[in-house]
């Protein structure tokens, strides 16, 4: 059988027949290993433990092929693994790390760095702050969304380690999606984070040059308003959140959902409840979520309120909260419809000295 | 052959417009004709730069010999041109390297394909030869196919692929071609080859 036509009917197996075949016989194996095709897998999640890895995969139609998943694979087995797929495009690509087997991360990031190319997927999700281990390794043109949460969301909060570093590499620079889980805290210029079009995280201070910052680019986006604000707030099952008419925050009147042409702005507290406090939102879209311990304030005024309007009700709420408590606040600027879906979602963190 | 004994290819006569279209004749290697449509020839990349090459006309055509495929067997064309005849006109598809290739097979093709493997690899081979991507694609899958949820000991039998024990067994063989037990070893294994027919890989 020529090679390309060999190649041609390993591109139609499954990724499961590519690994069965390889077992049947030495001359299989070679080929498998040595050509360059392409793999239906689109989701490879490795999860590193104390006997070796688990790897779970999926193609794209994982509802009717089924997930393939594996225990205690080798170094050996991973690499086979991922040396198949390095002419594939993933949709996602996930490591879990174990702060008991940092041996496993070695490993793994030998393999992404012996590797012909850098590993092509969307999304990365990391469960663990060893971000350089794995990130350098994923092509920079591909990933669009990076992911990275604490091993251990029990645990008071963690520093991210070298931040810096991760904030120097490529593949940070041209992602557009960031999220860092709440438990892990960011010490960087909040400036650094204004290419993406969405972010996630816990700043440990911020600056007061950085917030003006921040207000600039929140005007920006407000400037690229279209018809609907509320576009690209979708549910599980793609469903729309947004209902097709609500309550204008300022004119209180039912308007449909479409003709709103105006930018939300969140502002959350996380601290103490205030039930005193209440009575001064009275024109406030006011919302109350239960944390894990604490009670988050939502408030939502609109594009017209200026950034500086709602620094005003912080420093109202700081004024009455204890020195300890730190403050979360939430910037949601959406600018939806047609081409234009900019979005910043930025949390930070303001230390009282800075407002009070 | 003659040309009026020639197998001539299934074609829908009230689906060809009054116009004279022009049918190519082909030889295969054991000297079976095919007449075939300019059109389902235009399936295959091969034939097609083949023909346009040649500058037959219809005269052409009949006086001359028919075109001969020497490393393709009747049977094995036969499939080819049964497959382009009902495929002719379709777009021929283009690797635009979207990944993975998502390949149907149509209950045409899957009625086409119900054949054992040895001339199913032959007809596999043969796509290759002539270059017509979609009768390749196909094929492929059905292959593909075959090692669906299979065991490397079934996918030996399916794809009659010697294990790396008899693959070192044959080496050995072949080595120490003198030795008559090594030759018997051989010799068994040639002829487990025989009865399977060709292996895929």
């Amino acid at each position: 059988m020529p090679d390309i036509t060999m190649l041609n009917i390993l591109e139609k197996c499954s990724y499961k027949s590519v690994l069965t075949l390889r077992k049947v016989c030495h001359s299989l194996r070679t080929f498998v290993d040595d050509a360059c095709f392409k793999t239906d897998l689109d989701n490879i999640c490795i999860t590193i433990g104390p006997n070796g890895f688990s790897v779970t995969c999926q193609n794209p139609k994982p509802w009717i092929n089924g997930t393939g998943v594996a225990k205690d694979w080798t170094s050996n087995d991973l690499k086979v693994l991922l040396k198949m797929v390095q002419n594939s495009k993933l949709s996602s690509f996930s490591v879990n790390t174990n702060p008991d087997s940092v041996r496993g991360l070695d490993d793994l990031e030998e393999i992404l760095r012996n590797q012909t190319r850098p590993l092509q997927t969307e999304r990365f999700r990391m469960g663990g702050s060893k971000v350089l281990k794995i990130l350098p390794y994923l092509d920079s043109n591909t990933l669009k969304k990076i992911y990275i949460r604490p091993t251990n969301d029990r645990d008071a909060y963690q520093n991210l380690d070298e931040i810096e570093n991760v904030m120097e590499l490529e593949q940070f620079k041209h992602a557009v999606r960031l999220h860092i889980g709440y438990f892990f805290l960011v010490r960087a210029d909040l400036r650094k984070f204004f290419h993406f079009q969405r972010v996630f995280m816990r700043l440990y201070e911020t600056s007061l040059e950085e917030l003006v910052a921040l207000k600039e680019v929140s005007m920006l986006t407000m400037l690229c308003r279209k018809k609907s604000a509320f576009s690209g707030f979708r549910g599980p099952m793609g469903k729309s959140l947004v209902p097709k008419k609500h309550h204008d925050p300022i004119t209180k009147k039912l308007v449909p959902t479409r003709l709103v042409s105006y930018i939300k702005v969140c502002w959350s507290y996380m601290g103490p409840c205030f039930p005193h406090l209440g009575p001064c939102f009275p024109a406030w879209n006011q919302s109350f979520h239960h944390g894990t311990s604490d009670l988050l304030l939502l408030l939502q005024p609109t594009w017209k309120t200026s950034v500086w309007m709602a620094v005003t009700w912080m420093k109202i709420i700081l004024h009455n909260c204890s020195v300890h408590h730190s403050i979360i606040l939430v910037i949601h600027s959406s600018a939806g419809g047609g081409f234009f879906n900019i979005e910043i979602f930025t949390f930070f963190k303001i230390s009282q000295a800075t407002y009070c | 052959m003659s040309v009026e004994n020639a197998p001539v290819v299934d074609v829908d006569e009230a689906a060809i417009p009054v116009e004279k279209k022009m049918y190519y004749r082909f030889e295969s290697n054991d000297k079976k004709e095919f007449r075939v449509s300019e059109l389902a020839i235009q399936q295959s990349e091969t034939l097609n730069r083949l023909v346009e090459a040649m500058g037959y006309t219809s005269e052409d055509v009949e006086n001359k010999p028919a075109i001969a495929i020497e490393n393709i067997d009747g049977k094995t064309l036969k499939l080819v041109f049964q497959w382009c005849e009902h495929h002719k006109g379709e777009a021929i598809p283009v690797d635009d390297g979207s990944v993975p290739k998502i390949v149907e097979i149509p209950e045409f093709d899957a009625k086409l394909m119900d054949i054992d493997n040895g001339l199913l690899f032959k007809l596999i081979w043969a796509a290759d030869y002539l270059n017509i991507v979609q009768l390749l694609n196909v094929s492929c899958k059905k292959v593909a196919n075959m090692a669906q949820g299979k065991t490397p000991a079934q996918l030996r039998r399916v794809y009659l692929l010697p294990s790396d024990e008899e693959d070192e067994a044959a080496k050995r063989a072949a080595q120490e071609a003198q030795d008559p037990r090594a030759r018997e070893v051989e010799e068994e294994f040639e002829e487990r080859k025989r009865q399977g027919g060709n292996s895929f890989f």
